[in-house]
């Protein structure tokens, strides 16, 4: 049960898109389809994977005080192992689709995050479960983000057009403004869904930090 | 014996320590990019191979052997290749590259008729932003979901690409071409403005290479017709 809920807490509980709030510049930059999101999402599980596995490893090795460097040198070089194989070995379609975004996980901060607040405590199946469960969340919400700004971009899903007489694209919802929209709506659905689960069950539903207006401090709504 | 060093303090043995860490990453990154120097270069062959049917006519040469290689004015590498069927010039392939991209090097394929007006331009290699400045290098066919498992009629033609398809049968002026932003008549696109310049920047490169030295290039890329001594 316990090794369950290490799985599954990174899809709804804890999941690093829409709860930890982990990962936003990926998560913003490259969805613009949902093919992307997609491949963003396989990529970064990998390399989540393999950084997981091999910090719970080492964790008895890495001294605290320098674990941060030893970590990020963990992970840029399964990176750049992990591109260069691709590379050499992946179908070029796939390597083509996926190889712009893999440069880009070294700085995706839920790899990072996993390995600070996860695997340098655990033990090894451990982690590797972690690293599934929260690499599949990230990608189920990358996916969904995607497709959602593809759609009511050109009204296409997976680069296939699903509305044949949609031909000019409204862009808002592909760029940067639209991304922060929809995820915000995305944020504002899942705080509403938790809301009325704990409605149903008599208890007080208390949101994440980050999303509860009592403690933000960037505007005054929730001051009363 | 179980070795614990998360207690460790001393600044010495943390460098050791983060010196040992870098070193193993080292290792094992030298070790991958040894392995598969070989793979990646071969797969880049066939990628230009596969090109050159794509943007050429039809051909009964190898272009990738009849070929002459030469620097632009800027000193930029460009190399011609010729593809030529009985005995006589049908087009020229150049490839080059240019570093005014948004991120990174571009590399084009940059296909002419033989009279120097631009026939084609595909690009191989970018690391453009997905999405925006992807949008101006990549030429990739719409799908609608009634066609989606429909194979595709002709393998051999190029999908259109208004952004490059506007160099398509233009004979290279006196002013170099560039986008309309910049004065220029060139299709451009709002918000990848940097990449069409990267496009107009290529496709001058080697229309202008090429005029350069045009007499060089057809003598040597033409085939030489046996000559009894």
């Amino acid at each position: 049960m316990n090794l369950f809920k290490d799985f599954s807490k990174g899809i709804w509980k804890e999941n690093p898109v829409l709860v930890l709030l982990l990962g936003m510049c990926p998560t913003l930059a490259v969805t613009n389809n949902a093919v992307n999101g997609l491949g963003m999402g396989v990529a970064t599980t990998c390399v989540l994977i393999g950084s997981n596995f091999v910090v719970s490893m080492l964790k008895n090795l890495v001294p605290s005080k320098i674990r941060i460097p030893c970590y990020i040198v963990i992970i840029a070089t399964f990176v750049s192992v992990i591109e260069r194989l691709m590379q050499a070995y992946a179908p070029t379609s796939l390597y083509n689709a996926l190889g712009i975004f893999i440069p880009l996980i070294v700085v995706n901060c839920i790899v990072l995050g996993r390995a600070e607040a996860f695997a340098s405590k655990s033990g090894i199946f451990r982690s590797i479960l972690d690293a599934l469960g929260m690499g599949l969340g990230f990608t189920l919400a990358l996916t969904l983000l995607g497709g959602t700004r593809e759609f009511l971009t050109s009204g296409s899903l997976f680069d296939v057009k699903i509305i044949t007489a949609w031909t000019e694209n409204f862009m808002l919802p592909s760029n940067a403004p639209g991304a922060f929209i929809i995820l915000g709506c995305f944020l504002a659905l899942k705080n509403h869904l938790n809301f009325r689960r704990s409605v149903k069950r008599g208890e007080v539903y208390i949101p994440p930090q980050g999303l509860n207006c009592k403690t933000c401090r960037i505007c005054d709504i929730g001051d009363e | 014996m179980k070795i614990n060093l998360n207690k460790v303090s001393s600044t010495p043995v943390l460098g050791l320590v983060l010196a040992a860490f870098c070193a193993v990453s080292a290792i094992a990154m030298a070790y991958t990019a040894v392995k598969t120097e070989q793979p990646i270069r071969e797969k880049k062959i066939r990628a230009v191979q596969d090109a050159f049917k794509l943007v050429l006519p039809k051909f009964d040469n190898l272009p990738s052997e009849n070929v002459i290689k030469l620097t632009s004015s800027d000193n930029t590498d460009v190399t011609i290749y010729g593809a030529t069927k009985n005995e006589k010039l049908v087009g020229l392939a150049i490839t080059t590259s240019t570093n005014k991209g948004y991120s990174g090097k571009i590399e084009a394929i940059v296909s002419l008729h033989p009279d120097g007006r631009v026939r084609t331009i595909n690009i191989t290699k970018h690391g453009e932003t997905p999405g925006l400045g992807s949008n101006i290098c990549e030429r990739s066919e719409a799908k609608t979901i009634f066609n989606v498992f429909k194979k595709p009629e002709n393998t051999n033609k190029l999908p259109p690409n208004r952004y490059l398809d506007w160099y398509g049968d233009k004979m290279p002026t006196e002013i170099p071409w560039s986008v309309a932003k910049d004065g220029g008549e060139a299709e451009y696109m709002t918000g990848a403005t940097v990449t069409c310049r990267a496009v107009a920047d290529i496709v001058n490169r080697a229309t202008r290479t090429f005029q350069a030295n045009k007499e060089k290039v057809i003598s040597t890329l033409t085939p030489k017709i046996e000559v009894n001594k």
